[in-house]
């Protein structure tokens, strides 16, 4: 798993891969661990850190600079889903395919049988399925990391779909 | 009933603030690297966090000058408490017995 590592920017990278690897070697990989790991690159790339309180300190003094500091904005953790979570992104998975299937249903009804929508039926519930993770494995994180973890296989599917009506 | 400004500061502190915190809490008990910042966690608040979650908040929290590296261990590399990072830690948790002060006091009379 430690390949993952190279999704981190080089800076970062050279700082902290070495360290991020060898703890990387006291745990068993995961799903988890992955996803984890992938939204830090993520978050490395758009959030790169620098000495903005170090700065703040040298123009304000210390003083000024401990609220500055006590700014922490998170990334990357993960918040452990709640029950109403849990019912959320079942009920976007359960609503959602049951909306694409009226909608192919109505789709079939106007246009009659096409391969892409017999592909489109077979595959597209995963991207409902996707969306509620939003609620649950990706809750707290960023909105880039929701986009990139939603956006890209749900672009995956869609394209596998494309290519399979093809 | 909470004021919206108390909201919205508790949501701006909230995904970052904790492994944060924690981090400098478990610093205070002296220098470590990420596996046993890690597993100090674990013992004292029962929460693990991710690889990368872990190291997002070390970067933060070095950048901002609240914790710096100590010489290398082959490829671990302890983290130390600075006076600055102490002060912010002393300032959180003081802010954050205030609060429970004042809840514990609300309800013991609910």
């Amino acid at each position: 798993m430690t390949w993952l590592i190279r999704l981190y920017p080089p800076a970062w990278r050279r700082r902290y891969g070495p360290e991020l690897a060898e703890l990387l070697t006291t745990q068993p990989p995961s799903f988890r661990t992955a996803i984890d790991l992938v939204a830090g690159a993520i978050d490395a790339w758009f959030h790169p850190q620098s000495s903005t309180a170090v700065m703040a300190a040298d123009s304000k003094g210390t003083e000024a600079m401990i609220p500055e500091m006590l700014k922490l904005r998170g990334y990357g953790q993960r918040v452990p889903p709640t029950t109403a979570d849990a019912l959320k992104a079942a009920a976007v998975t359960v609503g959602g395919s049951l909306a694409l299937v009226l909608a192919l249903w109505w789709a079939k009804a106007v246009y009659g049988e096409n391969p892409y929508l017999e592909s489109f039926a077979v595959t597209l519930w995963i991207v409902p399925m996707l969306i509620g993770f939003s609620f649950t494995e990706l809750k707290g994180r960023s909105a880039a990391v929701k986009a990139v973890f939603i956006g890209i296989p749900s672009a995956i599917v869609i394209a596998i779909a494309l290519v399979n009506a093809g | 009933m909470p004021r919206r400004d108390d909201v919205a500061d508790l949501e701006e502190f909230g995904r970052f603030a904790e492994p944060a915190l924690l981090i400098l809490v478990s610093l205070a008990g002296g220098p470590k690297h990420g596996y046993a910042i890690t597993e100090d966690i674990v013992d004292f608040a029962g929460v693990r966090f991710g690889p990368g979650s872990l190291y997002g908040a070390i970067a933060r929290l070095e950048s901002r000058g609240l914790i710096e590296a100590l010489e290398a261990e082959e490829r671990r590399n302890p983290y130390q408490l600075t006076a600055i990072g102490e002060q912010a830690l002393r300032a959180r948790l003081a802010s954050m017995q205030t609060v429970a002060k004042v809840g514990q006091r609300r309800l013991a009379y609910a």
